[in-house]
């Protein structure tokens, strides 16, 4: 049971209590300087398995945040009168302040005993009673444990520094793509689009904007990248049905019941033949020209809105010739409108199509960047490795949209070099990477061209070329490899860890290329 | 905590004056025995006794007779023989011839002092030893079924030889516990040799002046009862006398190692009271760690006794006493 203790001398004692409280507080710091080095010195450990971006600001934070608990630590902890009392007196005062602590006759004895406590106890040192002892051991053992960690950081070599540094300049390039997407965002137009359509469409790239920055790893961007297409697809799919439900009741108004029956259903094939009813019957050609004119009156600007006018124009004319192309024209715009497509005046959405599928091969590219630039195995290594970067960034242009790196043009269907798509300067030579696969070297002396390069976090897989489809500088015509690409890239795109959307992506963007 | 009853401020003031003077005049008579003598006015201001041991020579006898001068306290002095009758240092009745006729009359014997020096009381039998006992504890004696006072205060200084062992009765255990200290007299040194030629052997002899009384005596006690102590001075005591027992598994390895057998509750007693009067000696009005490691080793090392294996290694009762002290958490 804890004694009852003199208020005066409970006063008397604070400058000693706050002094002891400083006094444990620093001794608190030097154990906690070995806790953060320990700490530090377990982070660089794991730095070693784990890849840990920024570890010196890491390590920072770590250290200055264990020594400010340590000192609050000593900071808060109770100190009792009892103790205070023991720490004066062990400054010479010989129990006079214990004694007193719990005295409270009024006695003269007892009154000359506390007055005696009060006058030592306000005479004394208290700095020198109460030193402020910094503990050397533990300040020695941190300074062990910071000289074998520093001494590990700096000449033990750390594996996962290049991933660091792959993870970085993926993130770079990701944060260029995340910018291309922002100003993509700001050109919007209200023009085709609603209000609410619009902000759905500036939200959908907000969000991966932020989501490409966010992301670390190649799956990451292509996740963001998927997620954005979906709710891509149900705008563009939003915009669709309204653009036929539009045709369809402008049909139906104007009287063209098949027409507006085959939209309503999207079926093409009754959609041709109601297009071709319109010019059987010389009759009802003027009918059917009033009818077309009203309906493309009422339909959204588009290839729609334009074929049906055009169609009425050449029913009222009567020229054959300008009626046939006409109705093929209507029925190209009655197919696309049955089969969903964007309506050409949805820009916002086709671009922003196009600006996804470019990110795509952006980020194929950053994911293998590392490899592209140094491996010689890849390089020049047969397989998927120089033909993806080779297929991705020559034929890019008709597929897939740009390719966003400016690198070699590749292969035309020809066999001739195309333009190259960047902006590199006329005397720009090809690069160790740019090498253009050569088949005709296939089975030779230099092993490179066996050897199989990393990609990534797949593996390269060997095509097998007949012998002579190139010629003596290595130029393979694209026609002659783009079958076996295609077969390539399906069977690493189902290896890799790639999610679904992208493995699709991937053949159908090569279904794109040979068709 | 203690209780204490009211005692004048002039009065507490004042012990440590009264004790300055009373060592100053000692001082005049014996050279040296700092300690000896600080203990001694201790055990007197307490109420104890004392046990000396020392070689003979060392002015025991002259600093017991200063003592009495300085106190102006009667002083008698009992040279203790194997022949030695307890009457003969009790008193006994004697037939004296009165006018009525012949009658018994008690004639005090040298008990009946103030101070009274028990020179080399090993020497004397246990029965004449045990005599002593009733007056030392009691400061009574009973003789022929009569029990006579003592005068107050009342001091029992006695002596032994550590070297002439043989035809000696140690002190039982009994007896030494009624001892407030054991006093070891050192050996002078040299400069205090030479100080007690220029004493006793030239003509500048000087001789002590009475400066107090008993009843200064009387009051310096209770003032000295009065000094408070804190618990954990009082625990720090308590603990150092359990630590002297062996048959206590608590008690430290040298204790159960080396110790026969350890310090009473008396003990206790007599270091919180030695204590006290330390304290008012040093000018405190409290008892302190210090205080009591003063006492401790005067106060303990006749209560407590090494087995077979502490004396076979060289061991003392002082140099454990020192180890238990420094062991203890203060």
């Amino acid at each position: 049971m804890r004694e009852k203790t003199h208020p005066d001398i409970q006063k008397a004692l604070r400058p000693v209590r706050r002094r002891m409280r400083v006094s444990h507080a620093v001794r608190c710091v030097c154990f906690g300087v070995l806790i953060a080095c320990l700490c530090c010195a377990a982070l660089a450990a794991v730095s070693y398995f784990l890849p840990i971006p920024r570890l010196p600001l890491w390590m920072g934070a770590a250290g200055l945040a264990l020594l400010a608990l340590a000192f609050i630590a000593g900071l808060l902890k109770p100190i009792s009168y009892e103790r205070a009392a023991r720490q004066a007196d062990a400054g010479g005062l010989m129990e006079r302040v214990l004694t007193a602590l719990t005295l409270f006759d009024d006695t003269p004895m007892a009154l000359l005993e506390r007055e005696d406590a009060m006058r030592h106890l306000s005479a004394l040192p208290v700095k020198t009673a109460v030193p402020l002892k910094i503990s050397a051991r533990p300040l020695l053992a941190a300074a062990a444990v910071s000289l074998l960690a520093a001494g590990a950081l700096l000449f033990v070599p750390n594996p996962q520094n290049g991933v660091l540094a792959k993870r970085e300049a993926f993130q770079k390039v990701m944060a260029e793509q995340a910018k291309t997407v922002e100003e993509e965002a700001d050109k919007l137009e209200e023009s085709s689009l609603t209000r609410e359509e619009l902000n759905k469409l500036r939200k959908l790239m907000g969000d991966l904007a932020r989501d490409l920055r966010k992301a670390a790893e190649p799956q990451e961007t292509y996740l963001a990248m998927d997620k954005a297409q979906r709710e891509l697809d149900d705008l563009k799919k939003q915009a669709s049905d309204k653009v036929k439900a539009q045709a369809a009741q402008a049909f139906s108004q104007s009287g063209l019941k098949d027409l507006s029956d085959a939209l309503s259903k999207s079926d093409a094939e009754a959609a041709s033949k109601a297009v071709s009813q319109l010019a059987k019957s010389q009759t009802q050609a003027q009918s059917n020209s009033s009818a077309l004119q009203s309906a493309a009156d009422a339909l959204p600007e588009g290839a729609l809105k334009d074929a049906a006018a055009q169609t009425a124009k050449a029913l009222t004319a009567g020229n054959a010739q300008n009626l046939n192309a006409a109705l093929s024209a209507l029925n190209t715009a009655m197919a696309g409108a049955c089969s969903g497509q964007v309506p050409g005046n949805a820009a916002n959405l086709s671009n922003i199509s196009s600006l996804l599928a470019r990110l795509r091969s952006g980020t194929l590219s950053a994911s293998q960047g590392s490899g592209q630039s140094s491996g010689a195995g890849q390089n020049s290594g047969s397989g998927q490795g120089g033909g993806i970067v080779k297929g991705q960034q020559g034929g890019a242009g008709a597929g897939a949209g740009k390719g966003s790196t400016n690198q070699d043009g590749g292969i035309s269907q020809a066999g001739t070099s195309t333009q190259k798509e960047g902006t590199n300067p006329p005397g720009y030579k090809l690069g160790q990477y740019e090498t253009i696969y050569d088949p005709t070297r296939l089975g030779g002396a230099d092993d490179n061209h066996q050897t199989t390069g990393t990609l990534g976090e797949g593996e390269s897989q060997q095509v097998q070329m007949g012998p002579g489809l190139g010629d003596i500088s290595g130029q393979v015509p694209y026609h002659e490899v783009i079958f076996d690409y295609q077969l390539a890239a399906s069977k690493a795109a189902q290896q890799e860890a790639l999610p679904e959307g992208m493995q699709l992506w991937v053949d159908g963007y090569f279904q794109a290329l040979v068709d | 905590m203690p209780t204490t009853m009211a005692a004048g401020k002039e009065e507490i003031l004042s012990f440590q004056t009264t004790v300055e003077r009373i060592r100053d005049q000692i001082g005049r008579e014996i050279v040296g025995q700092k300690e000896v003598i600080d203990h001694l006015l201790m055990a007197l201001v307490t109420g104890g006794n004392v046990l000396l041991e020392g070689v003979p020579g060392l002015g025991k006898t002259r600093l017991v007779k200063s003592l009495s001068r300085v106190l102006n306290l009667p002083f008698s002095r009992i040279q203790f023989t194997p022949d030695l009758m307890p009457a003969d240092i009790t008193g006994t009745n004697i037939i004296v011839k009165t006018e009525e006729g012949n009658s018994f009359s008690f004639a005090p014997g040298p008990l009946f002092s103030s101070i009274v020096l028990a020179d080399e009381i090993n020497r004397a039998t246990p029965k004449a030893q045990s005599a002593l006992l009733e007056a030392m504890q009691e400061h009574s004696v009973t003789v022929g079924g009569v029990t006579r006072r003592l005068p107050e205060p009342y001091f029992v200084l006695a002596t032994q030889n550590p070297i002439e062992q043989e035809g000696t009765y140690p002190l039982p255990e009994a007896q030494l516990d009624r001892f407030l200290f054991k006093l070891l007299v050192p050996f002078p040194t040299l400069e205090e040799l030479g100080g007690i030629m220029d004493m006793t052997v030239t003509s500048a002899e000087t001789e002590a002046e009475a400066v107090a009384g008993g009843e200064d005596i009387l009051l310096l006690r209770s003032v000295a009862k009065q000094v408070p102590v804190a618990r954990a001075v009082q625990d720090f005591a308590l603990k150092l006398v359990l630590a002297t027992h062996p048959e206590i598994s608590e008690s430290p390895e040298q204790s159960r190692r080396y110790l026969r057998f350890g310090a009473s509750p008396r003990a206790g007693q007599a270091m919180m009271m030695a204590a006290r009067v330390r304290a008012l000696m040093e000018g405190r009005y409290n008892v302190s760690f210090e205080d009591i490691r003063a006492v401790a080793p005067a106060c303990l090392r006749h209560r407590v006794a090494l087995n077979f294996e502490g004396l076979a290694e060289g061991h003392t009762v002082d140099g454990l006493l020192l180890t238990l002290m420094d062991g203890l958490k203060t």
